[in-house]
């Protein structure tokens, strides 16, 4: 095979790089010859990833491609110069003659190659290739890449299809930098809202908003924020309200996106809004009606203060926390389980710091019978599935990916991995938690025991026996950087439907918060207030953000992420579970559980309950952040429309409507009691005289009783009930 | 164990050449037996990374033990033993060569390789005059191992998942076609029974086949990693029993006529061939960092390390009569090495 007029085909793009090359690489003390190779590091790979040879769905997959295996995006190029070069008897590499190489063979697609055409034979990629394999195909590297400068990070556009030019830097070790640009990825998350051509990195919106575009050279990814404004017209937020630094956070970003807030809620969806986020109830008929007739200015911030102190916060906050935890009878021990639950029950009610929470779940020891946060070590069956649920849990960062391979969007390495599970193999994991000195954890790419590590730091020394004492000292630090913004990233989320960070257990400079600054504030002021849970749950609940209206005007109709309106969410199973007992005034029965006990109370999350099943709960086995909420799904829909869930209990002896039947209520105030019931507000006057006119149509008792039921059956399926808004 | 390997090196004599040095570029003194420090200062000229040379896939020694053969992209290479004298080279049709076996009487040798992704060749050539015989080119990928059944019949296992049984006298239809690997296949070994055929590769799986049915008769899967080679014992009464050498860096030993893994031993670097002494007291091992590691079978552990080259050395061969080692590899690097 010969390459021809191969002196033509050097074009621009490549004539530049190998100047650049020449340019920056020479110093006082490289050679003309060395400062002329290419390094396989810093010149090749990136030639690999640019074209996607190393990429998931390609070579870079956990098991290669076609009996080869590239390290996913060139994370690991020692791996990758021994696959090229070495293995298979070296025959991908012809140093015989050059263009004969199965390397470049494939891509060229000069011989059947599964990825079709990767490359012209032509191109520089292709030259490169060659030109690398004549000198030797060596492996030598001159500096190691430092960081990669991208510009610009951020754009504000002022219209659609404005043109940004993109640029990528490249910064070695030894002072050097060089434009990379053109062997530089962009990709956009969502490629039908930003466009970037490959050839001349220039990226135009295609849809108005805020959009992320990923940069990716070598092992380096870096985030572009583009935002287009979604109206051209300026908005003057300045005169909104605003309660504290979040409404601050939030409207600055509403004003760049020109987007109009929808107004504050009313006080009755208020009520129910904050009753369902800080006790998981519903709040009484009386209490509606005791709140809508209060007038003091401040009422609002009284009833967040009053409700993060009542009992049921504790109860429901203590669910959330279990869950987060997956709390959960480990081979049917649920005395472990119930230790643990009663545990967290007690940290909630006495506000213990979320800090102190965690030192004690990561340094615990003892018999989980009877030391509750033992059994944190009990929550998975292995040091490695331990490791990937701390990461999440503490960091709110999924080290899973980095068990095969280094993380391709982020720094985790396997040697974090390895190294977090080589501490937890040091733990003892039986009845009784301890130290298990001869403990380790196979480094899968070594075959030897992984070295305990910090994630990301450093590791720990051979003989370290105080892992988990070291972890939970940097995890806990001021200075770490995960630990504070994971959980207030949760309570956000937890309270307002959608973390600023979402997923929320997906920390990574890739995945950036909508609202970085708010979530460094608000981590900030958790730290600053004492890892109080309740601190930043009750400043969550007093910004006017919070307590927008769930009805989105015709300005703020699209948004899903900038809080311009509240998101209505669907009740989690327990809740909604407990809240059609509540206004039914029937009970619903868990397993072995006596007689009243309420959904958020139960500790094992299989206790037997078909109105949980039916609703959609969360067993716990694996994080419940990204359950649906109840009736999500059409099965769960059709059977609370259709099932015995609530038809078998409307009108049955004892229920709310019977006993009002009984009593001798008039059917107007059987709709209006309902609606204070269920709904949590007064019905409006439509509704009323709605109701009125259908009921003065039934002339029978009988008659009227059936109309109730079925006014009762709608009032409970409809939206407005099913979800917190 | 690591003092005890340093000072079994000390003791090493090391005869090397490489292609380089045979074309005039090279001007290390041959035949010369080595002390240590040499061996470093050639190891640190080396250390540059870049290769010059291909690399050699495969080495043998002839029946007599007089001369040994070692195959690269550049073609089949005698040399003189002990000397390593280059003594020819023989260009073939392949871009890769793999494989290289005498033929049982010595009368003949087969070169195996290919052109990548394209064709998988034997080419058998009369011996000692190296004249072309016979081509085989049925394979769609190129042959890694062959192994000679008798004087008229050989087998090859190749990258296209296939072995193949050929007879010298029909070129272009294999007598029996084995399929079940499910990737590329790296090795062979044909017990003393001439029908039993044990074969491993990038699958992980060593298979035991009964060439006369062309059955599988079962596959053993305790290797983690691609195995890259497989040896028998040479010398054994009872059950036959094999090595292998896998990417998971141990060496296993199985009993293939039962389907029994009786032992293995991890090393602490990844064998890439492997070859019994003709008394089968030992195995030898040849490494990825350019050592080879002698192995104990019965006690499972390595009783000596032994520098031999730089970087990979992907091919190891026992003189049939006197256990010295010859090993090749990256750059062209061909070393005599005795324990």
């Amino acid at each position: 095979m010969k390459l021809p007029n191969r002196s033509q085909l050097r074009l621009c793009v490549f004539a530049a790089l190998r100047a650049t090359i020449v340019l920056f690489a020479v110093s006082s003390t490289t050679t003309a010859e060395e400062a002329d190779s290419i390094d396989f590091r810093n010149d090749l790979i990136p030639v690999f990833t640019k074209h996607g040879c190393n990429a998931g769905a390609c070579h870079g997959a956990a098991i290669g491609r076609g009996g080869f295996k590239l390290s996913l995006y060139g994370g690991d190029p020692q791996a990758d110069y021994e696959a090229i070069v070495r293995q298979m008897g070296g025959r991908r590499v012809n140093l015989l003659n050059p263009d004969e190489s199965l390397i470049f063979l494939k891509p060229a697609e000069q011989v059947e190659h599964g990825g079709g055409s990767v490359f012209d034979d032509e191109s520089d990629s292709a030259q490169l290739l060659i030109d690398w394999i004549k000198q030797g195909a060596g492996n030598r590297t001159r500096r190691d890449l430092s960081s990669v400068e991208i510009t610009p990070r951020k754009r504000v556009a002022k219209s659609l299809g404005e043109p940004v030019t993109l640029r990528a830097v490249a910064k070695y070790s030894d002072g050097t930098s060089r434009d990379v640009t053109g062997w530089t990825i962009f990709s956009a998350e969502d490629p039908s809202a930003v466009d970037v051509d490959p050839e001349s990195a220039v990226a135009k919106v295609l849809r108005r908003g805020r959009h992320i575009v990923v940069a990716r050279y070598l092992s380096k990814v870096v985030p572009i924020e583009l935002v287009v404004p979604l109206t051209d017209s300026n908005v003057d937020l300045v005169g909104e309200p605003r309660n504290n630094f979040i409404d601050d956070e939030i409207l600055e970003s509403l004003a760049t996106l020109g987007m109009t807030p929808s107004p504050p809620c009313d006080d009755a969806t208020y009520l129910r809004r904050v009753y369902l986020d800080l006790t998981g109830r519903l709040p009484s008929a009386e209490r509606v009606n005791e709140f809508l007739e209060d007038s003091r200015p401040d009422k609002r911030k009284v009833l967040v203060d009053e409700l993060l102190q009542v009992e049921e916060f504790t109860e429901y906050w203590t669910l959330q926390l279990a869950k987060l935890l997956r709390i959960r009878p480990q081979q049917d021990d649920t005395e472990g389980a119930m230790t643990y639950h009663k545990w967290v029950a007690e940290q909630i009610e006495n506000d213990v710091s979320y800090k102190q929470i965690a030192r004690a779940l990561i340094m615990a020891t003892g018999d989980t019978h009877k030391f509750g946060p033992a059994n944190f070590y009990r929550t998975d069956t292995g040091q490695r599935e331990q490791a990937e649920f701390a990461s999440e849990l503490f960091m709110g960062s999924r080290l899973r990916c980095a068990n095969c391979h280094n993380h391709p969007l982020d720094r985790w390495t396997q040697d974090d991995y390895h190294g977090l599970a080589a501490i937890f193999a040091k733990v003892d994991r039986g009845r009784v938690v301890g130290e298990k000195l001869n403990g380790q954890t196979i480094h899968p790419r070594t075959l030897e025991p992984a070295i305990q590590r910090i994630p990301g730091k450093q590791f720990l020394a051979e003989n370290a026996t105080d892992g988990c004492r070291q972890l939970a000292d940097w995890l806990t630090d001021s200075s770490n950087p995960y630990f504070a913004k994971a959980i207030v990233n949760r309570l956000w989320k937890r309270m307002m439907g959608r973390g600023l960070v979402e997923p929320v257990d997906d920390f990574r400079d890739t995945n950036p918060a909508t609202h970085p600054a708010l979530l460094d504030k608000l981590a900030e002021d958790f730290e600053a207030n004492g890892y109080s849970l309740r601190h930043t749950l009750r400043l969550i609940a007093n910004s006017t953000t919070y307590a927008r209206s769930a009805d989105a005007i015709v300005e703020n109709k699209d948004d899903d992420r900038f809080y311009s309106h509240a998101a209505r969410r669907p009740l989690e199973a327990e809740v909604l579970s407990d809240a059609i007992s509540d206004v039914l005034g029937i009970a619903a029965k868990y397993g072995s559980e006596p007689e009243g006990t309420r959904a958020v109370m139960l500790v094992n999350p299989k206790t037997r309950s078909t109105a949980l099943d039916i609703l959609g709960r969360c067993g716990r086995e694996e994080s419940c952040e990204n359950t649906p909420g109840a009736v999500g799904g059409l099965p769960q829909k059709l059977h609370l429309f259709n099932g015995a869930l609530l038809n078998a209990r409307i009108a049955v002896q004892g229920s709310r409507l019977n006993q009002m039947h009984a009593s001798g209520k008039r059917p107007k105030e059987i709709v209006n009691a309902f609606y204070l019931t269920a709904l949590n507000r007064p019905p409006s006057a439509r509704e009323r005289e709605h109701w009125e006119r259908q009921l003065a149509e039934l002339k029978s008792n009988d008659a009227q009783r059936a109309f109730l039921e079925d006014f009762v059956w709608g009032l409970m399926t409809c939206e407005e009930f099913v979800t917190n808004h | 164990m690591r003092s005890l390997h340093i000072s079994l090196l000390l003791a090493v004599t090391i005869t090397t050449t490489s292609f380089a040095q045979q074309t005039g570029r090279g001007t290390l003194n041959q035949h010369q037996p080595t002390d240590e420090a040499q061996v470093d200062a050639e190891r640190s000229l080396k250390s540059a990374r870049i290769a010059t040379e291909s690399p050699i896939t495969a080495v043998a020694f002839s029946p007599d033990g007089k001369s040994v053969v070692a195959v690269s992209q550049s073609g089949l290479h005698v040399f003189a033993w002990p000397a390593l004298d280059r003594l020819r080279t023989i260009k073939t049709s392949a871009s890769n060569l793999h494989c290289v076996e005498y033929s049982p009487s010595g009368k003949c040798i087969a070169i195996g390789g290919g052109n990548p992704s394209e064709d998988g060749i034997v080419e058998i050539l009369s011996w000692p005059a190296g004249e072309l015989l016979t081509k085989f080119d049925d394979h769609s990928d190129s042959v890694r191992s062959v192994a000679w059944v008798d004087e008229t019949r050989f087998l090859t296992a190749s990258i296209d998942r296939e072995i193949k049984l050929w007879d010298l006298e029909m070129p272009t239809n294999p007598i029996l076609t084995l399929e079940g690997h499910s990737r590329s296949i790296h090795a062979l070994c044909l017990l003393t029974d001439n029908k039993t055929l044990i074969s491993a590769g990038i699958d992980q799986s060593v298979r035991v086949w009964d060439l006369e049915s062309g059955e599988l008769i079962r596959s053993m899967n305790q290797h983690i990693k691609p195995v890259h080679a497989l040896a028998l014992r040479p010398g054994m009464d009872g059950l036959p029993m094999i090595a292998s050498a896998a990417g998971d860096r141990t060496i296993r030993l199985w009993q293939p006529t039962i389907g029994r893994m009786v032992r293995y031993v991890r090393l602490d670097a990844e064998p890439l061939d492997i070859a019994w002494l003709s008394d089968g007291s030992r195995i030898v091992a040849s490494c990825v960092d350019g050592r080879i590691r002698v192995v104990d079978p019965d006690e499972v552990m390595v009783t000596q390390t032994l520098y031999a080259i730089d970087e990979w050395a992907y091919a190891v061969a026992i003189h049939p009569t006197d256990r010295s080692i010859l090993v090749g590899g990256s750059n062209g690097q061909l070393r005599r090495v005795v324990p």
